[in-house]
């Protein structure tokens, strides 16, 4: 499970000292000196777990944590703050903050934190990961296959379909043969989720 | 009838005035709250040792708020001596320990022993079961419903403040029978109520049979005053609007006295960041060793050692920063204060990618003052530099220029950040004042001071470009290249 770590700090002993302490526990995290720099950055990395100051000159951390929600950048993120302000400890949980560590940080603190955040995404890229294939899945029907299963997915049995469709109730069962192969599954209930997930997903 | 009509629009705005008050004093009295819990950390973080501070804490905010006549502290132990300034007296230490004594965490509100318009807020310091001290504020009720140039209610109103208890604290005008007004503040440490009404017409008043001539006249005489007398109205409405948007932005930086919790959260913040990164060091150091990675030791124990300087060198400031008094005027080389301040800055300099520029006569400029104080007042215009550069692009550039000219020293610290925001710069050097998220503002009104008792002056230069600080002192009799 190797996620990239990101570091914004604008102290640069706190940088120095929190990077070469996560190597010696083998995470690799790059260090930014301030939100500007992880912004611009931003656009060529690869989803990683954030950890971010909160009290920073020009842009703060939560500043920073706003934008990139805005952005639609959905990474796990550890505040780190130099006191524990109670405020801002709400305002970066309700900014999704999975985790809100006081200044000195704990290895052991920082280090659980960041796991927490790695499985996070971890979690989160393999339930796009699923989403997509779905996704595909459904595309590969046919329009008709496709009508087909909706009325599956609400429950209709295949002589109410070849009803509803005018057909016969054998042109229905090789509409779902032919469904049942594409998405790999003969189960209702199966097909039923997949339709829904698929719905679900804009 | 005219005269009901214009009875009707005397009511209309009295309940406007009246609501208008009474949202004033709410706003009021909720800072009396903050005051308290600022007040009360400075007490707790040692009011025994350091009196100075918790002294000058209070004149501060009487300064701001002249409605404020005393702050006390008053120990429990009546043994105790009590500190505070302003009006005191053992009846109100009483008053004070007695009300301390029964407060279960809110703060108590009591009349003043001696009568009159004042009240008193006390609250337990600390705020637990061991409470110490009771912590007061003494507050005069008419300075409290006060405007900036008038006293509030003028005109035909009568006005009524009073103690939840009835007592009252203020009476204006002719004896309140029904008032027309009435609320209470919408403060549960402060529950005052208010009440107002308008003076009855004579008209109403006179004998049966001269009424319905009379009323002729009057509503005739009374169209006319009556007019006059509205537009008079509307002016005032539309001044105490004006003055009431000056007063939000007072008021928003009447909160920053509840900042005096975060100087010293700011404080924490500065040493935290040292403290962070040795702990850091050491618990990767400890890693290494453990692997047997000795060599890679060295340049740890390098970094623990300077980051612990880091630490000193801001405990070093607190200390001289709290020690007001302790002041020793002396012949003092302007450049090596400056020097002190570009040293304790570098790192953050080059955190920021920002660059000095110093420029400095090649002999001793001297002047008479008290050099850690010159020094702390170099370090926040530096610091305040730095801080204004760090959100640039480029270029992030910091001059720091002495020149000796006549009978004057003069530094001017200059910087290539966006400069002083117009809305501020009057108030540049007042307390509280900063535009900073996070900052205290007591760095520019402390320098301010200090140059101030140096002899001297701290002034923001106009001009485009980002800020420039002057300060000019006089030169020591020494004058240039005495002590070179």
């Amino acid at each position: 499970m190797s996620v990239p770590v990101y570091l914004v700090d604008d102290d640069v002993a706190v940088r120095r000292a929190l990077c070469l302490l996560l190597s010696t526990v083998g995470i690799e995290a790059t260090a930014y000196s301030g939100p500007e720099d992880f912004l611009q950055a931003l656009p060529g990395l690869a989803p990683g777990c954030l950890i971010l100051d909160i009290r920073m000159p020009a842009i703060s951390g939560l500043k920073l944590q706003e934008r990139l929600h805005e952005a639609g950048t959905e990474w796990p993120t550890v505040v780190i703050s130099g006191h524990g302000d109670i405020e801002a400890c709400r305002r970066a949980f309700r900014n999704g903050a999975i985790d809100f560590l006081s200044k000195p940080v704990d290895e052991q603190d920082l280090i659980d934190a960041i796991q927490k955040g790695q499985a996070a995404l971890a979690a989160d890229l393999s339930a796009r990961a699923e989403r997509r294939e779905t996704l595909a899945l459904v595309a590969s029907l046919s329009p008709r296959e496709r009508e087909v299963l909706s009325y599956v997915a609400r429950g209709f049995s295949t002589r109410e379909i070849a009803h509803a469709f005018a057909v016969s109730s054998r042109t229905v069962e090789s509409h779902r043969a032919a469904i049942a192969a594409k998405l790999g599954t003969t189960s209702p209930a199966e097909m039923t989720r997949l339709w829904i997930e698929a719905e679900a997903t804009p | 009838m005219i005269w009901l009509t214009e009875r009707r629009a005397q009511i209309a705005e009295l309940v406007e005035t009246g609501t208008r008050l009474h949202a004033l004093a709410s706003q009021r009295v909720d800072q009396h709250d903050a005051h308290l819990t600022a007040l009360s950390a400075v007490a707790i973080a040692g009011a025994g040792e350091r009196p100075d501070l918790f002294r000058e804490v209070g004149a501060t905010i009487m300064r701001f708020y002249p409605r404020i006549t005393s702050i006390l502290l008053v120990p429990l132990d009546a043994e105790a001596a009590t500190l505070g300034i302003g009006q005191s007296g053992a009846d109100l230490h009483d008053t004070i320990r007695t009300a301390a004594r029964r407060s279960e965490g809110a703060p108590v509100m009591v009349r003043h022993p001696e009568g009159g318009p004042y009240y008193v807020i006390v609250k337990r310091s600390p705020n637990s079961q061991d409470a110490r001290y009771g912590l007061a504020l003494v507050i005069d009720a008419v300075a409290l419903l006060a405007g900036e140039n008038d006293d509030g209610l003028r005109g035909a109103y009568s006005l009524r403040v009073s103690m939840p208890d009835g007592t009252a604290l203020v009476e204006r005008g002719a004896a309140l029978t029904e008032p027309l007004f009435a609320r209470t503040l919408s403060s549960s440490t402060q529950p005052l109520r208010l009440e107002a009404s308008v003076a009855i017409t004579p008209a109403s008043l006179l004998p049966p049979g001269k009424v319905l001539a009379a009323l002729a006249l009057i509503s005739l005489l009374g169209a006319g005053i009556g007019a006059v007398h509205r537009q008079r109205a509307r002016m005032r409405a539309a001044e105490r609007r004006a003055e009431l948007s000056g007063l939000e932005t007072r008021l928003s930086h009447a909160g920053r006295v509840n900042a005096l919790g975060e100087m010293a959260s700011g404080m924490a913040h500065e040493l935290t960041q040292p403290l962070t990164a040795i702990l850091a060091q050491a618990q990767a150091a400890r890693h290494l060793a453990a692997r047997g990675e000795a060599g890679k030791l060295g340049p740890i124990l390098d970094e623990v050692v300077g980051q612990t300087r880091r630490a000193a060198a801001i405990l070093e400031r607190l200390r001289t920063w709290t020690r007001p008094q302790e002041r020793r005027p002396e012949p003092v080389d302007l450049r090596a204060c400056i020097e002190v301040a570009r040293t304790l800055l570098a790192p953050q300099a080059e955190a920021v990618g920002a660059v000095f520029d110093m420029r400095m006569p090649r002999d001793a400029v001297m002047v008479l003052a008290d050099r850690v104080e010159l020094e702390q007042v170099l370090f926040n215009l530096v610091k305040n530099a730095l801080d204004a550069v760090a959100g640039n692009h480029a270029p992030r550039r910091i001059g720091v220029i002495l020149s000796a000219d006549g009978a004057l020293a003069q530094v001017d610290v200059t910087d290539t950040g966006p400069g002083v925001r117009a809305d501020v710069r009057d108030s540049l050097f007042a307390p509280f004042v900063t535009t900073r998220e996070g900052g205290t503002g007591l760095g520019l009104a402390l320098s301010h001071r200090l140059v101030e008792r140096a002899g001297g002056d701290l002034v923001l230069v106009g001009g485009p470009g980002g800020a420039r600080f002057r300060i000019t002192l006089p030169l020591a009799d020494e004058g240039v290249g005495a002590a070179a």
